[in-house]
């Protein structure tokens, strides 16, 4: 045989091995395995057995049997064949196994005895005290848990010990405080427990919940004042507990941003107007407690949060020092023109756009442009708002032409656009918005009505007193069952949101058609709430009964019947 | 025609309604209408309701004990096919031979069909102050739309308990010592006028104090039971009655409540042959743990005696030898999840050898759900404060039903309800 050929002979024969390594080298133990994994319980814990008989000691033969002893509710057949491995071969398996099996057939002593054995064998490990903890927690004996924690941070001199299961139990206790301060004991040990901390603590009731911050905000850990506002904001005041978090947080400490960077990240997870506010509060922190690009940025998504929280003012506020350190970037700019637009200042918006535009990503640059499309139309000057869309060959795109379209009172075309934009064209609520433009305006037989086009953009304009009167005027030419009820139902909802009742009844009543099955049902309930703000209860039920029982298909008997169960009084008031 | 039609449709009242009156559908007639308590109805807590207002129209109808889930016959009436399609519950209509099948099947199973004729008079223990949203009974009342009426002290004292053929009580404390919160919660202006009001009411009847007054209650309580009244008791209610009851000229209340210490040999002197339902309980002594006696499996306010919750199965009866706990245990899910109150499960140590064991906790040494006679009448215990807020806390938000219309837990509570309304006959046993 050659040299090489020999070599790789021996290679072969080496990566067979390794091979045959990875494969429980007992046939009898690959037996059970097999059975185990055909859920054939019984003939793999028989299997299992037959291992073990010939080697005592092997721990995934024991841990297999546990496993099907388990399967089959037969728990405590297990001592011998555990007691058995750990006189043969103790080790950290096999004295896990026996103490759940003590623990599991309700001989404490003896588990005691186990883990005293186990302990003795590893000095200094929390692993024997934590398994008998574990186990004993899962046999609901929480007496004796928490006696076994005791005893390890005795036995450890470490009275934090076991600490993240010492937090379950005196949460399951109901002593929330303890469990808090249990729970920074088990965060100082390990910092990735920070989430599963707000988690556990999260349910607490709300009788003990100024109790628990009181304990967090009087550590002094960067930790517990972390914890203390993920909970302050989950429990309903977000803004509240960022400011609180600023408040107590050390100056010129590195560590403080990052604590701050990781409440703006669980605000973002938790969403809605108040936690995008904390995170604009905890960014704008950042910026302040560092330099150059990291402090721009931050900046940045401070105003971007403020900015998707309706808090226009507070993002040029933000952005004002974006612009003013020189240094802002694609996402500044992009951010900049979003506030102007939304504010309605378009030639700011325009001019900053333009300043900026060849120096931003292509697809930033073309959504920009169809923001500000979207910023001329709603400031009126459709023409311009064309303009700025042409070459836009994009979904998003043709979305927006035909909205523009519609205001322009080409209600065919403005609608076919619509329809060829599809559902997944920009954000769900524009979605949802085309789709309910659709419905209005599918009934209508006419291809063009100028007058509804500008009544529509009246109404995106804000100005709901001129859309609800032109809306009114264009659906009394129209008959109820040509889109008449449908313009008299928005309009209705328009004026009632103004507070005048009974120009929005008048309306609602005119839009409750029998020859508009769709909007009557909609209208009835819009006529319902609009009585029940007027104390007109039983007049409210009858309309209600009413809707439920002359439309039982309609969408809207689901919530119909809801606020019926309010007025009968069968439910807590929403 | 057309305004018949609708002010036969509306409550009286509705025809003020300035709103234009138009036809309502005319349902297709069927002789029956059965809602099927099984899976296919979409809302088991209100179908109680429509058959507790058929009744009261004075219509007939039979609760078909084991079928699909403890469905009710309902007459094909247009009011009940109304009132059913307003409460969303689910209703299939029968002709006679359909009708006929089902109970050829029911004969042949373990089933039975039981006529509900009569209106049980539905009163609620309760201070006129307490909210309608802390009593799970209340909640399954209103929701289901099954009126009631609340009794107190006051009432009860005189007489009116005869009025009623079922009462239920809730989270009242009878040993009088206000759910023992007063050294917990001290300072919070809800215990202060629980206080307040329960001494008030105490000294206008004429008791020394408020365990005085509140052994008196439990007393005519227990002899509303002896002369055939229907008691359905939850949480608190359950363990401090039988306390009350047994405890007569022991002290069994705390000094804050009575003036007195607790008898320290108390559990030694009561006298079990008064309860309804236990016995040899041993008493709490401590007047700082929110816990009365080790009847309470679940011990949720004592610190090292807490267990946590599991599940508990609701047991077989045969339909036609067992009707009563048969009708007890209709539900359409046989293991329902536990949930907490300050009495939340029954130790099986402490109950007398004549009660049935309606549910339990498999393999765990309490049961959930209980029932037994006196006299007449019977009572049934239901451990836990409410099926759809296991962890229930004081100031917690209300439980809102229309977002658990198939609660299991809530189930049982208006089986109690409908029960007295079976047929006299069908409840002997």
């Amino acid at each position: 045989m050659s040299r090489p050929a020999m070599w790789l002979l021996l290679l072969l024969i080496g990566t067979a091995q390794g091979l045959t390594a990875q494969q429980p080298g007992n046939p009898s133990l690959a037996r059970a395995l097999e059975l185990e994994r055909q859920n054939q319980y019984g003939a793999a814990a028989d299997s299992f057995r037959a291992v073990l008989a010939r080697t005592p000691g092997d721990a995934t033969a024991l841990m297999g049997l546990e496993r099907m002893l388990d399967v089959l509710q037969r728990q405590s057949e297990i001592i011998p064949a555990a007691q058995a491995a750990a006189a043969k071969a103790p080790s950290d398996a096999v004295y896990g196994v026996l103490v759940r099996a003590w623990v599991a057939s309700g001989a404490q002593d003896s588990a005691r005895a186990a883990v005293d054995r186990w302990a003795a064998a590893a000095p200094g490990d929390a692993q024997p005290w934590r398994a008998w903890v574990q186990a004993s927690m899962r046999q609901r004996d929480r007496a004796t848990a928490r006696a076994a924690v005791e005893l390890a941070r005795r036995a450890l001199k470490d009275p934090g010990a076991l600490a993240y299961e010492m937090a379950q139990l005196r949460a399951a206790d109901g002593a929330w405080p303890e469990a808090a301060r249990e729970w920074m004991s088990a965060i100082a040990q390990l910092p990735g427990y920070q989430q599963a901390a707000t988690a556990a603590l999260q349910p607490a009731p709300v009788a003990a919940r100024p109790r628990i911050l009181t304990v967090l905000q009087q550590d002094s850990a960067l930790d517990a004042q972390l914890l203390a506002a993920n909970l302050g904001a989950a429990w309903g005041d977000p803004e509240g507990a960022a400011k609180t978090l600023i408040a107590h947080l050390p100056p010129r400490s590195p560590r403080a941003v990052d604590a701050l960077n990781a409440f703006a990240a669980q605000m973002r997870r938790q969403g809605g107007r108040g936690a995008l506010m904390a995170q604009g509060l905890v960014q704008e922190e950042v910026a302040r407690r560092t330099v150059g690009a990291p402090a721009s940025r931050a900046l940045v998504e401070a105003a971007r949060a403020y900015q998707e929280a309706g808090d226009t003012d507070a993002a040029r506020r933000v952005l004002a020092l974006v612009a003013s350190d020189g240094s802002s970037g694609a996402g500044a700019v992009s951010t900049m023109v979003n506030v102007l637009v939304a504010a309605g200042r378009m030639d700011e918006a325009e001019a900053r756009f333009t300043s900026s535009a060849a120096r931003l990503p292509a697809e930033e640059r073309d959504q920009l442009r169809r923001r500000l499309a979207w910023g001329w139309a709603r400031a009126g000057n459709l023409a311009r708002a064309t303009a700025r869309l042409e070459g836009d060959s994009t979904v998003d795109g043709l979305a927006l032409r035909g909205r523009i379209a519609i205001f322009q009172g080409d209600l065919a075309s403005g609608a076919e656009m619509l329809r060829k934009a599809g559902p997944y064209a920009g954000s769900r609520e524009d979605a949802t918005s085309r789709t309910a433009l659709l419905a209005l305006l599918q009934p209508i037989d006419q291809d063009t009505l100028p007058t509804l086009g500008a009544a529509l953009l009246s109404l995106e304009q804000g100005d709901t007193a001129a859309a609800a009167q032109a809306l009114e005027r264009v659906a009394g030419g129209l008959p109820a069952d040509a889109g008449g009820a449908g313009l008299h139902l928005l309009a209705g909802r328009l004026v009632h949101a103004r507070g005048d009742t009974a120009s929005a009844e008048k309306m609602l009543r005119a839009a409750d058609s029998p020859a508009e099955p769709a909007v009557a049902p909609v209208a009835e309930l819009e006529l319902a709430r609009l009585m029940l703000a007027a104390a007109r209860r039983s007049e409210a039920q009858g309309m209600l009964e009413h809707l439920i029982l002359t439309n039982p298909a309609s969408a809207v008997v689901p919530e119909a019947r809801r606020v019926l169960d309010e007025v009968k009084g069968a439910v807590p008031p929403s | 025609m057309k305004r018949r039609q609708f002010v036969h449709l509306t409550a009286a009242g509705v025809a003020a309604s300035m709103w234009p009156l138009r036809r309502f559908p005319s349902w297709q007639r069927a002789a029956y209408l059965l809602a099927p308590m099984d899976d296919a109805q979409a809302d088991h807590l209100k179908s109680y309701g429509v058959a507790f207002r058929a009744l009261q129209r004075g219509e007939r109808l039979e609760w078909l004990l084991n079928y699909r889930g403890g469905s009710f016959l309902l007459p094909g009436s247009e009011a009940t096919a109304r009132d059913a399609a307003l409460a969303g519950v689910t209703t299939e209509p029968l002709d006679d031979s359909g009708a006929t099948a089902i109970k050829a099947q029911i004969a042949g199973a373990n089933m039975d069909a039981v006529p509900l004729e009569k209106v049980p008079r539905v009163a609620v223990y309760a201070p006129p102050n307490a909210p309608p949203w802390d009593d799970a009974v209340t909640m399954a009342l209103n929701y289901a739309g099954i009126k009631f009426d609340k009794l107190w002290d006051g009432e009860l004292q005189a007489g009116r308990l005869s009025d009623f053929d079922w009462l239920h009580l809730h989270h009242e404390d009878f040993t009088g010592q206000y759910s023992k919160f007063v050294l917990n919660y001290a300072g919070s202006p809800w215990l202060a006028d629980m206080i307040n009001r329960n001494q008030a009411m105490a000294k206008s009847l004429g008791y020394a104090n408020v365990p005085a007054d509140k052994r008196a209650m439990a007393q005519r309580i227990a002899a509303f039971v002896e002369r055939g009244g229907f008691l359905f008791a939850m949480c608190t209610a359950t363990e401090t009655l039988d306390l009350a009851l047994a405890s007569d000229g022991v002290d069994i209340a705390a000094s804050y409540a009575d003036g007195t210490p607790m008898d320290p040999e108390a559990s030694q002197k009561m006298h079990w042959d008064r309860a309804l339902a236990f016995e040899n309980a041993r008493l709490e002594l401590s007047p700082t743990i929110a816990v009365f006696s080790d009847i309470d499996g679940h011990q949720v306010n004592s610190p090292d005696k807490r267990q946590p919750l599991g599940s508990f199965s609701l047991f077989n009866f045969s339909a036609k030898i067992d009707p009563v706990p048969s009708m007890l245990v209709q539900n359409h899910r046989q293991v329902i999840p536990d949930f907490y109150g300050l009495t939340t499960s029954f130790n099986r140590r402490t109950l007398k050898s004549a009660v049935t064991v309606l549910a339990d906790e498999q393999g765990a040494p309490w049961v959930k759900y209980i029932h037994g006679e006196r006299g007449q009448g019977t009572w049934t215990f239901y451990g836990g404060h409410d099926p759809e807020d296991p962890q229930h806390q004081i100031g917690d938000a209300p439980t809102d039903l229309s977002v658990h219309p198939h609660s299991p837990g809530y189930r049982l509570i208006l089986n109690n309800v409908l029960f007295p309304a079976a047929k006299k006959k069908e409840l002997k046993t």
